[in-house]
């Protein structure tokens, strides 16, 4: 550095600390939203602000980094991601529908879905469902990426269900950060942006399908709840009933019924299937997500959701069939 | 506080609206960001007002620091002398005595904590309990299965991932998407495509 220049680089130092400095006391104290109006505050955002980014997946112990956009047009949202690892691919959630289009075979699968879910994280439209099985604490703030976010711990009061730790940014109140966490606080999976920009205008995608091979799965028939053939007597609390439906498993097109289940956050189905072959009645594993099955009569039961092993047996316990 | 919306926050903040009239006004503060810093402000009065000590620095005060900044003459004095007094010079040498016998001295106290300390055991039978899981499940699918205690103190039967797991699970939600996952449901919806499903 310049000699001359050395009082000027004190004074800016100076300033510089004393600016921080102030800025750190201002903030040293969380002025930050109640944690329920967070969590609406967020809500809001990720459903209707147009933002795209790149967004750092660890589940399973492995990493996927993909490019994220969510677009809002007349209300309506769609999710899209694009792989940036092989298997190259495109993902567009849509209101009802999954489409994944490979790259490298042209081939366009379309994944019927009774209920859209963020890929980031489900939330319950209305956010007080969630008092009955969790707390909501406000734990300060951090910053991610450079950005001030506040912290904001969904903690479930019972063991039934994970813990969900969201970074939500100061400015825009979109998460920067989500952790699915187990009762011990260890960290199950984890989403990061690693960067994310808020756009006024972000166009939605139409699934091109012209010279692709396309294929439909799970095309499904909403029963209706009051079809339900099944009574669940151990449910812990907070989870309700979603919707009823028989669909078509993809490849093999063996016909099963699915019951969904969700306490707003975590979310748990219930797969009913006649004479089920090469079964296996006990508990699977992959990261958060646990499955228990069992056998009654001619058809297997079987619990999956991202929920501790110990709701998928409570669940699978306590489920009989109706006498009617 | 005579505008309406400015009520408004206020009543958002002392959580006095409802589901609907708070989403409103969410996206009212999207729509005219110059409000958030109306929150941000009613915020800060909120905390003033909870007699917690808040130093806030206004608007311009960043752009009027720059300003000095810039303002501030350039002096081109000769260069000062680096050759330090005695004094410092004997400071400067007990200083880097200490350090040094704080770095001999501090790894040698660190793994005698480390060593009492009840965490290894337990991040041992936390790494037992992984490694066993994962053994599991990379096990190959016509496994017989492992019998696993559960939190109720019965046993059951713990198997690898299999098909019908995945199936189930693309079914219940679009997780498989956002992951590598995927790739076996590529290869699977290609089966499909040519007849060959299991």
């Amino acid at each position: 550095m310049a000699k001359g220049n050395e009082p000027v680089f004190k004074w800016s130092l100076g300033l510089i600390v004393g600016v921080l400095f102030c800025m750190g006391k201002a903030f040293a104290d969380p002025v930050m939203l109640k944690p329920p109006q967070l969590l609406l505050a967020m809500q809001q955002s990720m459903a209707s602000l147009n933002y795209h980014g790149t967004l750092a997946i660890l589940k399973n112990a492995k990493l996927d980094t993909l490019q994220y956009f969510h677009a809002v047009q007349k209300g309506v949202e769609q999710e899209r991601l694009l792989s940036l690892n092989s298997p190259l691919r495109e993902v567009i959630r849509d209101v009802d529908a999954v489409s994944c289009i490979y790259k490298a075979s042209q081939q366009v699968v379309i994944d019927h879905k009774p209920i859209g879910q963020s890929f980031l994280q489900a939330l319950p439209e209305i956010p007080a469902v969630l008092d009955s099985s969790y707390d909501l604490i406000a734990e300060g703030d951090e910053h991610v990426a450079l950005q001030p976010v506040d912290v904001l711990l969904v903690k479930p009061r019972d063991q039934f269900r994970y813990a969900r730790k969201f970074w939500i940014t100061k400015q825009t109140h979109l998460p920067l950060k989500i952790e699915v966490q187990d009762f011990t606080g260890e960290t199950l999976e984890q989403i990061i942006f690693t960067d994310l920009r808020v756009v006024e205008q972000l166009s939605s995608v139409a699934v091109e399908v012209k010279d692709k091979k396309v294929q439909h799965i799970h095309q499904f028939d909403d029963l209706g709840l009051d079809k339900l053939p099944l009574q669940l007597k151990h449910l812990p609390v907070g989870f309700e009933k979603r919707v009823f439906t028989r669909m078509h498993l993809h490849p093999s097109d063996k016909a099963v019924e699915q019951l969904l289940l969700s306490d707003g956050l975590s979310s748990v189905s219930v797969y009913l299937e006649k004479n089920p072959q090469n079964f296996h009645a006990g508990l699977q594993t992959a990261g958060a997500v646990n499955s228990l099955s069992r056998v009654i009569g001619d058809y297997s039961i079987t619990v999956i959701g991202d929920v501790p092993a110990a709701t998928v047996e409570l669940i699978v316990q306590g489920i009989s069939f109706s006498k009617s | 506080m005579s505008d309406p919306i400015h009520q408004k926050i206020s009543q958002f903040l002392d959580d006095d609206l409802n589901q609907l009239e708070s989403l409103q006004l969410l996206n009212a503060l999207q729509q005219q960001p110059h409000l958030q810093s109306t929150m941000q402000r009613y915020l800060l009065i909120n905390q003033a007002l909870k007699s917690r000590p808040v130093l806030a620095a206004s608007e311009g005060f960043v752009a009027q620091i720059q300003q000095k900044l810039e303002q501030e003459p350039v002096y081109f004095l000769p260069r000062q002398s680096r050759i330090s007094p005695p004094f410092f010079k004997k400071a400067a040498l007990a200083l880097a005595a200490s350090v040094a016998a704080v770095a001999i001295i501090l790894p040698v106290g660190m793994r005698v904590i480390s060593i009492n300390h009840t965490g290894v055991l337990n991040l041992a039978q936390q790494q037992a309990v992984k490694s066993t899981k994962q053994a599991l499940l990379g096990a190959h699918p016509s496994d017989a299965g492992l019998l696993v205690s559960n939190n109720s103190g019965s046993s059951m039967r713990m198997y690898p991932v299999n098909q019908r797991f995945q199936d189930y699970l693309q079914a219940h939600n679009g997780s498989l998407y956002t992951t590598n996952g995927v790739e076996n449901l590529q290869y699977r919806a290609q089966l499909a495509s040519y007849g060959k499903g299991e």
